[in-house]
């Protein structure tokens, strides 16, 4: 038997994410907000013997696309078409979910459901009748638990019960607007492809979808569609009064009200008075500074907990280290062993604790369905840019990693906005230069400076964005905002952990062994005497422009590679005493240069995969202006000072 | 308008004055004339409006629900679900 492939799809907040991590081991970022599959993703999967490929589709309400995300996952659907659909639907919001099984049913494919979140919804008084539900639609409906695992195996099972039949749910948006879809549909069936459901695609004709109507026009038409297209919908708004797109799409939306009254019971349940009452504050006036307490504390947290374990690492270390003292007389053989030892210390004293305790906190927030109230208080200051509140995501996002930030920002509108939010997003301090100011400038200058840094910087994003959606004429393209709010979760410790590890464990894995090969490299280079000769190239630059030594280029080139490279080699190559080479005001232009100068290889490569070269330039080339200027005016006035 | 809501009031959509593809997604979501919402909140400074439609909570920013009018109902008659 051929293999069979899987289409996983749901709104968000369905559980999607979640019933994909069970599907395939792997751990997909699961979080309280919509759009994190923002790529459409095709792999195969081995699940209790059974072999399967399994595509992921970013989360979406609605078959209609608003968002570049979601046309990208719905052409992918159409041209790739699966065996079977497994939908994720959110049975604490069944209508809309109802609406997109209606939307699946009329493409023709197969589909499951799994009813998930079914306890929840129990605990909030819903009762659900799944076996009318499937009986109403058609198709088979499971009720799941997925964070549990409860119903994924008979999921499945029904999946490949239905990969290879004719299995179709009720088209039910057809009634009485079935004639005047059908004469359409007699036309396009006889040059359309085979792979292509011409009753969707007639369909879709008097939706007026966009995709669809060039897709029809880049075919061999003949010329009497269009005609009778106009005919039909001019007599489908003469019987009816509606004009035929919107008319469709309020029928299926009737006809979901319709089922969900007749599967659902509701038991009146009281909710719980604290999560009423922390919703009710989170987004009322005092939701802004609740926002800035929370923000703020994460921060705090992290460089303050870090700061205790970088203290207790770097106490081990040095005990062992001393423990272990060798005195070697081989120059290349004693550079090696210091590097390595070098590299460790700094490696685990720094990157591993603000890496992990910032993804942890972060993590925490994700889950608890905070975030989107926030977005619904900020929405409004960030029109001031010409963005919208749904930028706010893959700004915060930016935080932890600019990659992923970089591609969120698919879930933005329009060009100009996702141009305009992928820039702002690399002058974002990731946890990588966290690392930095962190390791430099809380250890060395003090906390308070280095969370002056961070409004700094936040200052320097909005201005960049402000002038460049200026210049850009942003706001003609701003679209309004229209976004479900998910309901509050208590986060689990365990989902957390789990979340950390996915999203840190590129520092263990790729950044440790290209630190520890990177630091023995540039020992070496010392003991070779190349260091004195960059120095002497080097020094008259960026003393004039930063007064800063020459050498620090090849930190700054190292933290290209990435961000935290540039702490780390320069710990190293100072003998893990920055402030016996360096004076403190010298300190902060250099990390005042680091957080701007460039993004790091794994960000340019989203960008170009995102932006093309043309954009990639432009926003590399604002990155190092900034920096230059920053870095620059920092030194005039610190020299100016004393 | 929606706009012209307090806090607390329940209203029915009478028309979405906004081009077919919002208004495609906005009927998606529920919002359409005749469907009936209540205002759960308004941020501040003219900010984003929270209704709740077919009780679930929407966030609404103040430049789309200034296309969408209502009309005032007495509260009685909705039923949050």
């Amino acid at each position: 038997m051929e293999g069979i492939r899987i289409g996983l799809i749901g709104s968000p907040n369905s559980g999607k994410s979640t019933i994909f991590n069970n599907l395939t081991g792997f751990y997909q970022i699961v979080g309280n907000w919509p759009g994190k599959t923002v790529e459409t993703v095709e792999r195969v999967v081995k699940f209790k013997g059974r072999h399967f490929s399994l595509i992921d589709f970013p989360g979406t309400h609605t078959l209609t696309p608003t968002s570049m995300e979601e046309e990208i996952a719905r052409q992918y659907m159409i041209e790739n078409r699966p065996n079977v659909i497994i939908q994720v639907a959110s049975a604490i919001d069944l209508e809309r979910s109802i609406y997109l099984t209606l939307e699946l049913i009329e493409l023709g494919i197969p589909i499951v459901v799994a009813l998930n979140q079914f306890d929840e919804a129990i605990k909030q008084g819903f009762e659900i009748d799944a076996e009318k539900l499937s009986e109403i639609l058609g198709v088979p409906v499971i009720p799941t638990v997925a964070i549990r695992g409860e119903g994924i195996d008979k999921l499945v099972g029904k999946a490949f019960d239905l990969a290879h039949s004719k299995s179709k749910g009720k088209m039910m948006v057809y009634e009485d607007i079935g004639p005047q879809i059908n004469k359409v549909m007699d036309i396009i069936k006889e040059f359309l492809p085979d792979r292509y459901p011409s009753e969707w695609f007639a369909l879709k004709l008097f939706e007026e979808d966009s995709w669809v109507a060039k897709k029809i026009g880049e075919l061999d038409v003949k010329s009497t569609l269009k005609s009778v297209l106009e005919e039909e919908k001019a007599s489908i708004e003469k019987s009816t009064g509606f004009q035929s797109s919107l008319l469709i799409v309020n029928k299926r939306r009737l006809i979901a009200e319709r089922i969900v009254n007749e599967v659902r019971k509701i038991k009146p349940v009281s909710r719980s008075k604290l999560i009423e009452s922390l919703d009710s504050l989170s987004t009322s006036s005092y939701g802004y500074p609740l926002l800035a307490v929370v923000i703020a504390t994460v921060f705090v947290a992290t460089l303050g907990v870090g700061l205790l374990f970088r203290n207790m690492i770097s106490y081990l270390f040095f005990g062992l280290s001393n423990y272990f003292a060798f005195n070697i007389a081989n120059p290349l053989l004693s550079a090696i062993l210091s590097g390595i030892q070098l590299s460790l210390l700094v490696g685990l004293s720094f990157i591993i604790p603000v890496v992990f305790l910032f993804h942890f906190f972060f993590s925490f927030l994700d889950d608890s369905g905070y975030l989107p109230r926030a977005v619904f208080l900020i929405d409004k200051a960030m029109r001031r840019i010409g963005l919208n509140g749904k930028a706010f995501m893959p700004l915060l996002l930016g935080y932890g990693c600019n990659v992923p930030a970089c591609v969120t920002c698919r879930v933005l509108e329009g060009e100009k906005q996702r141009f305009v939010t992928a820039l702002m997003i690399t002058l974002i301090p990731c946890a990588s230069r966290m690392i930095i100011i962190c390791g430099l400038i809380a250890i060395y200058i003090g906390t308070v400076t280095s969370l002056a840094i961070y409004l700094f910087n936040l200052f320097v994003v909005l201005l960049i964005g402000m002038i460049v959606g200026w210049s850009v004429d942003l706001h003609c393209e701003s679209t309004g905002l229209v976004m479900v709010l998910p309901p509050y979760r208590a986060p689990l410790i365990k989902n957390a952990l789990r979340k950390t590890w996915a999203r840190a464990k590129d520092f263990v894995y790729l950044a440790m062994p290209i630190i520890i090969i990177g630091t023995v490299f540039l020992k070496i280079l010392e003991i070779a005497g190349i260091m004195r000769h960059l120095n002497v190239l080097f020094d008259p630059l960026f003393v004039g422009i930063f007064g800063l030594p020459g050498y620090v280029l090849s930190f700054l080139l190292f933290g290209a590679i990435r961000k935290e490279f540039a702490l780390v080699f320069l710990m190293t190559t100072l003998n893990g005493n920055p402030l016996s080479y360096l004076s403190p005001n010298q300190i902060i232009v250099f990390t005042l240069i680091t957080l701007f100068y460039i993004p790091c290889v794994a960000t340019l490569t989203t960008l170009l995969r995102e932006f093309r070269l043309n954009r990639t330039l432009i926003i590399v080339g604002i990155n190092l202006l900034i920096a230059v200027i920053i870095g620059f005016s920092a030194h005039v006035i610190f020299s100016l000072i004393s | 308008m929606l706009t012209h809501l307090d806090e607390g009031k329940v209203a029915i959509i009478k028309k979405v004055n906004l081009d077919n593809h919002t208004k495609k997604r906005l009927t998606a979501l529920g919002l359409l004339p005749s469907s009936r919402l209540k205002v759960l909140k308004i941020a501040p400074f003219k900010g984003d409006i929270l209704v709740d439609v077919g009780g679930r909570p929407l966030a609404i920013s103040h430049d789309v629900a200034e296309k969408i009018s209502v009309e005032e109902v007495e509260w009685k008659e909705f039923e949050s679900v």
